[in-house]
């Protein structure tokens, strides 16, 4: 066996141990004392957390306009209200109650507390400017960021070297198990943490540490441009985004892929509330990184206990965790109920892969930076949900066709639902986050359908690629026109950053489905796939989907790159409507990208049996049925090609060309009312808090705020209370007259000897 | 004899005297220095056997660390026996250690010590307040550790008088009120109990002629028959397990007995919170498990159903409590409400129906036992974390604070390490024990497991978003003063967190210290439940 | 004629229930200290009628009672000299020996 294989524990082992050096070593001992100590300021944000708060004057103002609380003023701290009432706007935005009664009782006790804070605002204030951070990371910053750039990259050649290993052993790509520890054993039930090494793993290994790679490599700049102060922190949270994902790729379990899907969580957490200091932006619909970080964790949680009950069911029927265990030991475990437990998991799949009903984490996700966004939405977080399923697919095929039937539906829906926000959106980000839940549903639907995990897997291989140059294009956009976000104020940047651009372009091709491109190779799959199965209610969804996708990521394109003016009808460059000046990127932007567009063009290949090869023989062993081996002989292409051709035509003559007029869909009551509702994202984040607020808060109010206080503290200071009451009243015999306490003692001494006598002469 | 768990007892008193009489400049030292030394000898509780077994002894099989009827450690002498007519009253000084009581033992000794190191800054009487943590400290030993039923109330009566002291002195606004309300509950709790332990003495000495309270000889034996209260016969077991359930309930607590914690909690100071939450409620559990379903299986059997709806109640509805909590204490005594749930379910499990199951309840104990392992860990950690933050802005309310990460990061990313850890991330020893818990409880009451699998939803959401409200967001300008955790707020912090990440990467070690304590209790539980079906 | 047992119980009870009635109804202290002497006496006499009712045996009379009456009239005199004290230190505190205005142990 190779040792690619026995010795699998290096791969997670490397972005452990750079995030340990990082953490443990180089950041505190290096990088944080050799900080810039000038002022008193600084040293008191030594760990970095400084970043560009909204704290300008100009900054209040706009605020205070808008959502101020007049209730403040009388405190007489008059700066401080627009930074509360901001929070307070985004409390109310997504989903938190705020107490208005604390505040003020708080800043009296402020006021209170020593130290010249007022000095301190004033220097920070100074200091600060949205999207102006000061200073530069030191370089033994630097070093952690080349260090888990060159650890990362070992990953990546020793997971390219399994590969390779395994492309030349065939025996090995069914499947290894290799044993690292027992985490606990308990009266013969094992709970183990151990490693699963097969083809699937294989792909996702290399996809992982090469996005993560080119991420990392990435991130330098952007991270100097946008942060800073965090730059070591942030290396440290990629590294252990990294080895969560690479364990939960890694598992041959239960329980370790439970761990490192909880993990990936942590890391998303962190790295999506990575720049903690901005406030939200109630005006363009955003929310604070803290709260859009709050709710990818806890919106995750609510998969993750679908999952865990789905894990339930199978160990306790069981006895065990390892998936190539489980089958033999399911015995005559009842059919209804595996298939509920699958569905269960299912649910995990859900929540980590944003499908609906648990998608409205994904969008908010973009307030990280973005190559958070790109990692996130590429190799590592939605990606888990979906190798879940396609690592738990033997046991969704021993189950009743219910569950495929749930995935396939539930990803058919999310396709088009998504694909239908992403229309009417006017956020770089959030489009592509909306494209990215929309193709996550066509890898369900792929893994739903298709009785074999080639076609999600291959798609979810393609989509990485040119999702993670989207996204890394999208941030070198941001760079470029200083963090706006709004495509309203982009257009004609083809011409201004063409090294941006050019793989860009290439990107938006391919997640298209324009032919030949590694995004027509896999999708056209998944919906010739649909059609074979004779499921034409998703082939049709699926249909109207590669439509959406191509005219919505097109309109992107044009609003964003082109537009009026520009070359080739608009294709290329055009009119710029920002204000700021566009800066050019440098090569640790562009290169990435240029490295992305290559298998973002070119990987689709694999799938095409009679050129590249074949990619289902390759993971699961079978080739995909002929009928789609070779994407040119089946008829049904050319519904795809047309469908994505067709809005890819749309967007250019609405956008590039403008022969179409921008308002024919919303110029009718209809259209405006549907818009309307799809810019509103269906009310779903609406419903959501209205639930929480009213039903599960309104809940937990009553358990704490009635039932605690008023019936069982009633209960308990009733009792208290009755007590004391009683001895109230009995110490009122006690007079003090020595006759009356004569006349007690004498009568008492009359009660006991006429019992005494009663008993006596009664008693015989 | 070895005098050891003698030494780990009273060593404390001893450092309370010499607290008393030591120049005023130096008494956090003697504290600390006593608090310190006994931590230091705790550690030969566990590494002793180790030693005695060749380090690598065969941990994994019955020996170990011993049960409660061989126990690794044993310090017995008689103490007081008389008779009176058939009357017999015999009670022993009986100290014992075995894995269960070891791994609590060093748990008090550790937090113990992190306590007197947290409350360097007191400066409202320190020599009084170190002397009643000294004592505290003995009192909870001697719970751990007595091996006599009579000893073991006796030292649970013992560790009130310091709490109550603590808390009635160095308290908050509402100190006496929360001091009187913990002393009163758990009083009202000890009268049943030692009815409870008054009953299994003299029926158990009536049936088999030994009048005896020492440990062994309550797990080998078992009470048998029926009780009549109030013309209806009752299962003797059920009502011994019912009386000392509720003195241990109480302080475990669980709803609805749970009222005293949340203002006992917030208005102690933060080292008692630490102690309060990381000790008193530990020993509730240990009670439970080493007392409650050892000494009358058959009678926790009969409850167990009851049992298990208690403890998911009692996780949904605290999760459920913390999250409307403004206090950020109140907030955490709810969470240790929602948290020693788990610690019911699991005991409910191990005693609940099902002969084949024998595998899952035994895990379920075990993820019950770690719980209170972890979560006294925990626990103490995010009182440290509050208290850090009290003691720089005097005020706990959420909602007062906002960006403070811009000045507090080092607080920021252990408080989020300490709310991570109890939301059960994996790794840190908080999964660990709830997810034993659920893997094992499902098989047995899978309805509870679901409910309170439920509770993991919102515990992330409390938890974090009390993290969000006070830490992420733009810095409210009123804390751009405060100043970052010194070293030695952080001490306690880390070492509590290095534990808590020891114990979830690698808890087999945990596991193999209980094992054999937990075995015996399984098969006491599954002998007496066989009888009981047969 | 030989005076019966009861008699003398007779006696002792009417002289009890004087002394009670005194010790009760007088608000003097010393008037209340003087029916508690009557009583004290009352149950000397009680206490010899039985002895010497009773306590007739083969060796001759045994004088418990009598020993018992001695006993309370010593007592009785230190008790009531303590009495008197206090209630002179009462006096030349309070000016007044009256029982219904010493009344400091109440709630």
């Amino acid at each position: 066996m190779s040792f690619f294989v026995t010795d699998i524990w290096v791969i997670p082992a490397l972005p452990l141990l750079a995030f340990l050096l990082n953490i443990l070593v180089l950041r505190p001992f290096f990088d944080l004392s050799n900080r810039d100590k000038g002022h008193a300021a600084e040293a008191a944000a030594a760990h970095g957390a400084q970043g560009h708060g909204a704290n300008t004057a100009a900054g209040h103002d706009e605020a205070h306009g808008n959502v101020g609380d007049p209730e403040q003023h009388d405190i007489g701290h008059a700066e401080a209200s627009p930074d509360d009432a901001y929070v307070r706007a985004l409390d109310t935005l997504d989903g938190h109650i705020d107490t208005p009664a604390a505040i003020p009782r708080a800043l009296r006790t402020a006021e209170k507390t020593p130290g010249g804070y007022a000095l301190v605002q004033l220097v920070e204030d100074a200091e600060q400017h949205p999207h102006h951070p000061h200073g530069s990371p030191t370089i033994w910053a630097r070093i952690n960021g080349y260090m888990g750039i060159l650890f990362m990259g070992l990953a990546f050649l020793w997971s390219l070297g399994l590969l390779v290993a395994l492309m030349q052993n065939p025996a090995l790509q069914r499947g290894e198990t290799v044993p690292i520890y027992t985490w606990i054993s308990v009266a013969g039930l094992r709970y183990p943490i151990d490693f699963y090494v097969d083809s699937l793993t294989a792909i996702m290994l290399v996809i992982v540490t090469a996005i993560s790679l080119l991420v990392q490599f990435y991130s330098q700049a952007y991270i100097e441009g946008e942060e800073p102060r965090g730059y070591s922190r942030f290396f440290a949270w990629l590294s252990i985004f990294s080895l969560s994902m690479l364990l939960l790729v890694l598992s041959s379990n239960f329980l370790l892929i439970y761990m490192g899907w909880e993990l990936v969580g942590l890391s998303s957490y962190l790295l999506i509330g990575f720049l903690a200091k901005d406030a939200a932006k109630p005006e363009a619909g955003r929310p604070s990184p803290g709260a859009a970080a709050l709710k990818a964790f806890v919106v995750n949680r609510v998969g993750d206990f679908g999952f865990l009950i789905g894990i339930l069911i199978l160990f306790t029927a069981t006895g065990t965790f390892v998936f190539t265990d489980i089958p033999a030991r399911l015995g005559p475990i009842n059919l209804a109920l595996l298939t509920v437990a699958m569905i269960l998991v299912f649910c995990g799949a859900v929540g980590k892969s944003a499908q609906f009903p648990l998608h409205v984490w994904l969008p908010d996700a973009m307030e990280g930076p973005t190559p958070v966004s790109a990692l996130i939405h590429a190799a590592k977080m939605v990606a888990a949900g979906v190798y879940l399923v396609a690592r738990t697919f033997p046991l969704f095929h021993l189950a009743g066709p219910q569950a495929l039937t749930v995935v396939a539906y539930i990803g058919g829906f999310t396709a088009i639902f998504a694909a239908s926000i992403a229309l009417v959106q006017i956020d770089v980000k959030r489009i592509l986050a909306y494209s990215t839940i929309s193709q996550l549903g066509y890898m369900f639907v792929g893994l739903g359908v298709a009785d074999t995990i080639g076609p999600g897997i291959f798609h979810l291989m393609t989509h990485a690629f040119f999702k993670a140059l989207l996204f890394l294009g999208s941030g070198g956009v941001l760079l470029a026109v200083s963090m706006n976000q709004d495509m309203r104020k982009m257009g004609g940047l083809a011409t201004r950053i063409p090294l941006v651009a050019f793989p860009f372009l290439l990107a938006t091709l391919s997640i298209s489905g324009f032919p030949f491109f590694a995004g027509f190779f896999s999708k056209d799959e998944i919906i010739a796939q649909t059609w074979e199965h004779g499921d034409y209610i998703l082939y049709a969804m699926t249909l109207a989907t590669a439509f959406l996708t191509a005219f919505y990521m097109f309109r992107l394109w044009f609003l964003t790159f082109g537009g009026k003016g520009g070359k080739f009808g608009g294709l290329w460059g055009g009119e710029y409507r920002g204000t700021v000046a566009v800066k050019k990127p440098d090569f640790r932007v562009w290169l990435p990208l240029m490295i992305l567009a290559v298998p973002s063009v070119f990987a689709g290949f694999w799938g095409w049996s009679s050129v590249g090869g074949n990619f289902n023989a390759f993971i699961t062993g079978h080739p995909l049925t002929p009928a789609f081996a070779n994407p040119f002989t089946s008829p049904l292409t050319i519904f795809g090609v047309g469908a994505s051709l067709l809005g890819i035509a749309l967007a250019w003559g609405m956008y590039g060309l403008q022969v179409v007029p921008r308002n024919v869909f919303v110029s009718n009551p209809l259209g405006r009312g549907f818009a309307t509702v799809l810019w509103n994202k269906y009310y779903i984040d609406e419903i959501y808090l209205a639930f929480v607020r009213y039903v599960v808060m309104g809940l937990s109010k009553v358990a704490s705020f009635f039932i605690d206080r008023r019936i069982i503290d009633g209960i308990i200071n009733g009792a208290g209370s009755g007590v004391v009451a009683f001895g109230r009243g009995l110490r009122r015999s006690e007079s003090g007259r020595l006759q009356n306490y004569g006349a007690a003692i004498f009568g008492g001494t009359l009660v006991i000897a006429a019992v005494f006598f009663a008993v006596v002469y009664f008693g015989k | 004899m070895s005098w050891l768990l003698t030494i780990l007892v009273f060593l404390p008193t001893v450092g309370a005297l010499a607290v008393m009489v030591a120049p005023q400049g130096v008494v956090k030292w003697v504290a600390a220095v006593f608090t310190g030394v006994t931590f230091l000898l705790s550690f030969w509780l566990y590494i002793g056997p180790l030693v005695h077994m060749g380090f690598l002894g065969p941990l994994n099989n019955t020996g170990g660390f011993g049960t409660v009827m061989s126990p690794a450690w044993m310090d017995a002498s008689p103490w007081i026996h008389f008779t009176v007519g058939s009357l017999q009253l015999n009670i022993d000084y009986r100290l014992g250690a075995d894995g269960l009581s070891i791994f609590m033992l060093i748990l008090n000794a550790m937090l113990s010590f992190l306590a007197v190191i947290g409350s360097w800054h007191i400066d409202k009487r320190p020599r009084e307040y170190m002397a009643l943590l000294l004592i505290l400290e003995t009192g909870v030993m001697g719970v751990f550790c007595a091996f006599d039923l009579y000893l073991f109330w006796l030292f649970w009566e013992v560790e009130l008088i310091p709490m109550f002291l603590l808390i009635a002195i160095w308290g908050g606004r509402r100190r006496e009120y929360a001091a009187w309300k913990f002393v009163l509950y758990t009083i009202f709790g000890s009268a049943f109990m030692l009815g409870g332990i008054f009953l299994i003495y003299f029926m158990l000495g009536g049936q088999t002629g030994i009048y005896s309270a020492s440990f062994a000889f309550l797990a080998s034996h078992q009470v048998a028959g029926n009780l009549l209260v109030g013309g209806a016969a009752i299962s003797a077991q059920l009502a011994i397990f019912l009386l000392l359930y509720l003195g241990f309930a109480i302080k475990i607590p669980m709803v609805p007995f749970h009222t005293w914690l949340p203002d006992a909690h917030t208005e102690a100071p933060t080292a008692v919170s630490v102690l309060l939450a990381g000790i008193l409620l530990k020993m509730g559990a240990y009670g439970l498990i080493r007392i409650c379903i050892d000494f009358a299986p058959a009678g926790a059997h009969l409850f167990a159903l009851p049992l298990a709806i208690l403890g998911a109640v009692n996780i949904l509805y605290g999760a459920g409590c913390s999250l409307v909590q403004q206090d950020m204490k109140r907030l955490i005594a709810y969470s240790s409400v929602s948290h020693m749930g788990f610690v019911i379910l699991g005991v409910a499990a191990a005693v609940g129906p099902g002969a084949t199951n024998a595998a899952f309840k035994e895990a379920a104990l075990t993820g019950a036992a770690i719980q209170m392992f972890s979560h006294g860990a925990i626990t103490g950690m995010l009182f440290f974390c509050v208290g850090v933050l009290y003691e720089k802005a005097h005020i706990r309310d959420i909602d007062v604070f906002g960006g403070l990460q811009a000045r507090m990061p080092r607080l920021t990313w252990i408080y989020t390490f300490a709310a991570m850890a109890s939301l059960g991330l994996p790794g840190l020893s908080g999964f660990v024990a709830e997810y034993l818990i659920y893997t094992s409880v499902y098989a047995i009451y899978p309805a509870q497991t679901i409910v309170a699998a439920s509770a993991m939803i919102i515990t992330a959401g409390y938890l974090l978003w009390m993290i969000k409200r006070s830490f992420y967001g733009p810095l409210n300008p009123h804390w751009s003063g405060i100043a970052d955790a010194s070293i030695l707020e952080m001490a306690p912090l880390v070492m509590l967190g290095v534990v808590v990440l020891i114990v979830g990467i690698y808890p087999g070690w945990l596991v193999d210290l209980l094992r054999p304590s937990l075995h015996q209790i399984i098969q006491n539980v599954n002998g007496s439940v066989a009888g009981l079906h047969r | 004629m030989l005076l019966s047992l009861n008699s003398f119980l007779v006696l002792g009870a009417l002289l009890f229930c004087i002394g009670l009635f005194g010790a009760l109804s007088k608000r003097n202290a010393v008037s209340v200290l003087m029916g508690i002497e009557i009583m004290l006496n009352a149950v000397n006499i009680t206490l010899v009628a039985f002895s010497s009712a009773f306590q007739k045996s083969a060796h001759g009379a045994r004088l418990t009672g009598q020993i018992f009456a001695v006993f309370i009239i010593t007592v009785a005199a230190a008790e009531a000299s303590v009495a008197l004290a206090t209630i002179i230190a009462v006096y030349r505190r309070r000016n007044s020996v009256d029982v219904t205005d010493i009344n400091l142990m109440k709630w």
